[in-house]
């Protein structure tokens, strides 16, 4: 997902995207490996357009909707811990953890100050979501 | 076990209703595990773990995110032509309760039709799995992804 995903959002790895470049894009893409275009061409040619298109379909699906873009996050990011026994990879992973948290008690702040409920709860579940992830960096390595 | 039983029964003779609840309780004091086989094993050696790929046009693949507690749970579904469900897998970052209760998601869609597992209930897996008040969010998090895992592979097959 995240080489289909970083070309969609803004420059620098983020969670925005623009609707109307991810329409384009994927329409462009579609147009490209329709399986319909390929009726002249080998088998094998045939057969790697016919599976990057449904890969483009499924990339399209999840960065269309936030709230599977968001869940397909915070999977990728557990599944990184769970992957990794790597003491430097898992230190790097729990500053940036803990970086991100930082920036959202600021926003907590912020929204608590302007009374904006509704950006505070927001936040909170995705402090939630980062600190399970810390919980879950700690306790693979106790040491830190 | 087997000395709990005289025990157990002093108990259900006592009190009709408070039974439910009574048994479970004694279970937890004592340490033992009281309940069926069948779900000790959701929580210790949970089925159908893994996954299946995600762009597969007969997989539907259900991704629901529990901000109360930061867990998350993907459930997968392999379907036929004729819409049943002939495989399922499970992966759930989460506390013990949410693994169990996807663990018995995926076994119960298997061979149900993709209308048949809809009816699926938080409530049944609550129940068979016993899951104390506080959990029962974790087989709202099942129910859930059932069903959007069934909207994923009509949203596939649509397009095809």
């Amino acid at each position: 997902m995240c080489a289909q995903g970083e070309s969609y959002s803004s420059p620098g790895r983020s969670f925005d995207i623009d609707p109307a470049l991810l329409e384009r894009r994927y329409k462009a893409l579609q147009w490209r490996l329709h399986p319909d275009k390929m009726g002249h061409k080998p088998p094998e040619e045939r057969q790697f357009s016919a599976h990057h298109a449904s890969l483009v379909n499924l990339a399209y699906s999840i960065l269309k909707s936030p709230l599977s873009r968001a869940n397909y996050l915070v999977l990728e990011a557990r599944e990184q811990v769970e992957e990794t026994d790597d003491p430097a990879q898992l230190s790097a992973l729990l500053a940036r953890n803990r970086a991100q948290q930082e920036g959202l008690v600021a926003g907590l702040s912020a929204a608590f100050r302007a009374d904006d409920l509704r950006q505070a709860v927001g936040l909170t579940h995705q402090l939630q979501y980062l600190a399970k992830l810390e919980a879950e960096i700690v306790h693979k390595m106790p040491q830190l | 076990m087997q000395s709990l039983l005289p025990l157990a029964a002093a108990v259900a003779s006592t009190s009709g209703s408070s039974t439910a609840r009574t048994l479970p309780l004694l279970a937890q004091q004592l340490g033992q595990r009281w309940y069926h086989k069948n779900v000790v094993e959701h929580y210790e050696r949970p089925r159908n773990v893994g996954s299946f790929d995600k762009s597969d046009p007969d997989v539907g693949t259900g991704l629901v995110g529990a901000p109360a507690c930061g867990d998350v749970m993907k459930l997968q579904i392999k379907v036929d032509e004729a819409g049943n469900i002939v495989d399922a897998r499970f992966k759930t970052f989460g506390c013990g309760s949410a693994i169990a209760s996807s663990s018995v998601a995926t076994e119960w869609v298997k061979g149900k039709s993709l209308d048949e597992v809809l009816k699926i209930k938080n409530s049944d897996i609550a129940k068979h799995l016993s899951l104390p008040p506080v959990k029962l969010h974790c087989s709202m998090l099942a129910e859930d992804a059932i069903k959007a895992a069934v909207k994923d592979i009509k949203a596939k097959r649509a397009q095809a």
